[in-house]
């Protein structure tokens, strides 16, 4: 792929997933830097995908840790550099198309 | 300055240890010189977001009264220590350079200590304050922070590298005698390398990340900046260790890195790979590093010709795997429990949360989350994501293998000397490319350093790289020290920054 900007519905979608609003200077412009950069990175499709080692190893037990409960943060600090906060944790507007 | 004063910020972190520990200069005479010594440089420099020096001096007094008392000290008792702002400090703001830390013109204050600042302090280190960087660590020359760019302190014209370039700065122009970056791809080795200071990146679990702000959480890594290698060495062993809190960190044996910088090196065996001698390397480097070998060479070591073949594909690799990593570990700056939030009118949370990441991050940042949201999406994960990580695993066999033949690899640390400020900000992809010496070492989780390896004609700096197996800092730091004493004895001692600057 050596497109000269990933298309604005391509760009918008990422930026929804990513959750990051952009103006439309930014969706231009990243548009067109991705698409030089994930042009570059395609380099990567020459590489041979069937190798014995290439094989994830599976998650073995003996490196996970006992399941037991240890300190952990007090929730005054847990609460204190938040903007907005009451005892019971973090203020926010609600899901969309709920009452604020 | 007094000359005393003077004298003491040039002089190497063990030898300021040494004396404090003696008796021979008190912690806050130390603490005195150096803080004196940021007043004069860093209004030009730029390399600290953040320094207290009543602070600074009451740690140094405490020591003073500790030592007074009887008191044991620590390996770095009264030593200056810079700490990159993306390491959690409980008395300073920590604010990774970025718009998304910062409320109100205040940092975030982190609940605890990073378990490397913890070890420092437990060291009896004096934290001298708060380093830039390029915003959550994410760039190769301090310029994408979101406070101010970094200067070079020998060239302010240009970019001291990224992006620990604060750190590097900082030790480099005299204002701590020692500090602590992190380096993801390249960030404590290339800042040193532009700096004309040693930086180490340890091996992958060497030391704990628990308080380091996360950007790739399988590719970073804390390590010291130090002017010579028996400093760096000092500060890495104070740092390194398992740390129940860190998942990653091991338990490795630690051996005695200091103790190691007095090995020599005769009998090493030094492989060159050809692929970091090839096109892109600047003329200049070139022949600093191919003078450096063979005065290794000359030392009693082997040079043996080696060949890393996946080397090419290491930066496409990392840029998918770093940035996916990136994607994830950013997802948590939402404005929600701490730093800076945008709540527009009627908004609903995501709105919020769109409306505080547009508004907090940088045009880099929000580069490399887009793009790590790209390679991990459905229709791209299997040709980038899968496909970079297979080329990891062949990285690190490339490395394994050569590592049959050889006992560490040499290379330039990075293809050019120090750009100017601004050169590479319009390219993103250029910036990139001058990472493809150091990131394969950081792809295979292996040990690397940069020592400062000669001045091209033209006043810059240039650092030779050295990378070892996994767990063999202590070998990189026996060739690195000995590489030290034989430039040293060529006619070349190192620059003092003092001398430079009148």
């Amino acid at each position: 792929m050596a497109a000269s900007s990933l298309p604005r519905e391509q760009v918008l979608h990422l930026a929804r997933l990513a959750r990051l609003k952009l103006d439309d200077e930014e969706v231009e412009r990243l548009g067109a830097q991705l698409a030089a950069i994930v042009g570059y990175m395609d380099v990567l499709a020459g590489v041979a995908r069937a190798e014995p080692d290439d094989e994830q190893e599976s998650t073995s037990p003996r490196w996970l840790r006992d399941d037991e409960s240890g300190a952990s943060l007090p929730r005054e600090a847990a609460l204190s550099e938040s903007e907005r906060h009451v005892t019971q944790g973090f203020v926010v507007p609600g899901p969309k198309g709920s009452r604020r | 300055m007094s000359v005393d004063a003077e004298s003491l910020t040039s002089l190497p972190l063990w030898e300021v240890a040494r004396r404090v520990a003696a008796g021979d200069l008190r912690a806050e005479a130390v603490a005195v010189a150096f803080l004196a010594r940021v007043r004069e440089a860093d209004s030009t420099i730029r390399a600290f977001v953040h320094c207290d020096p009543d602070a600074v001096v009451a740690c140094a007094r405490d020591i003073d009264e500790r030592r007074a008392r009887g008191t044991p000290l620590g390996p770095l008792a009264g030593v200056p220590v810079a700490v990159k702002d993306n390491l959690c400090t409980t008395d300073a703001p920590t604010t990774c350079a970025s718009h998304a830390l910062v409320r109100d013109g205040q940092g975030w204050r982190a609940p605890y200590d990073a378990a490397v600042v913890e070890r420092l302090r437990a060291a009896d280190a004096v934290i001298i304050g708060k380093t830039n960087l390029d915003a959550f660590a994410m760039g190769s020359s301090t310029e994408n922070s979101d406070l101010f760019s970094t200067k070079n302190p020998w060239d302010t014209t240009r970019v001291p590298g990224g992006s620990s370039g604060g750190s590097a700065a900082a030790v480099a122009a005299g204002m701590a005698a020692g500090a602590l970056g992190s380096d993801t791809g390249g960030s404590i080795r290339q800042p040193a390398s532009f700096t004309n200071t040693v930086g180490i990146k340890p091996t992958y679990g060497r030391v704990s990340r628990f308080g380091l702000v996360a950007f790739a959480s399988s590719l970073d890594q804390v390590g010291p900046i130090a002017s010579d290698v028996r400093g760096a060495a000092r500060v890495l062993f104070a740092i390194a260790g398992h740390d129940p809190r860190d998942a990653t960190s091991v338990q490795a044996p630690l051996p005695d890195l200091e103790a190691a910088c007095d090995r020599g090196v005769r009998g090493v065996r030094i492989g060159i790979p050809d692929e970091y001698f090839g096109e892109g390397l600047d003329d200049r480097v070139r022949e600093l590093v191919d003078r450096a070998v063979d005065v290794l060479a000359g030392a009693g070591c082997s040079l043996v010709r080696v060949s890393l073949p996946h080397t090419e594909l290491a930066v496409a690799a990392y840029y998918v795997l770093a940035t996916a990593e990136a994607s994830s570990n950013l997802a948590r700056f939402d404005g929600i429990r701490f730093g800076s939030s945008v709540r527009p009118p009627d908004a609903d949370v995501d709105e919020m949360v769109a409306a505080t990441r547009g508004a907090a991050f940088g045009a880099e940042v929000k580069r490399r989350v887009m793009l790590g949201t790209h390679v991990l999406s459905a229709g791209y994960y299997d040709a980038y994501y899968l496909q970079a990580q297979r080329v990891r695993r062949r990285l690190a066999a490339d490395f394994e293998e050569a590592f049959g033949s050889v006992d560490v690899v040499a290379t330039p640390t990075a293809p050019s000397p120090p750009w100017k400020l601004g050169e590479k900000l319009a390219d993103p992809l250029a910036m990139y490319l001058a990472d493809v010496y150091t990131l394969p070492a950081s792809l295979a989780g292996l040990p690397a350093l940069s020592v400062p390896c000669g001045w091209t004609n033209d006043g810059l700096p240039v650092g030779l790289q050295l990378i070892g197996r996994r767990w063999q800092e202590d070998l990189l730091c026996r060739v690195a020290s000995g590489w030290e004493r034989l430039r040293d004895a060529t006619g070349s001692p190192p620059k003092l920054y003092e001398s430079s600057h009148g």
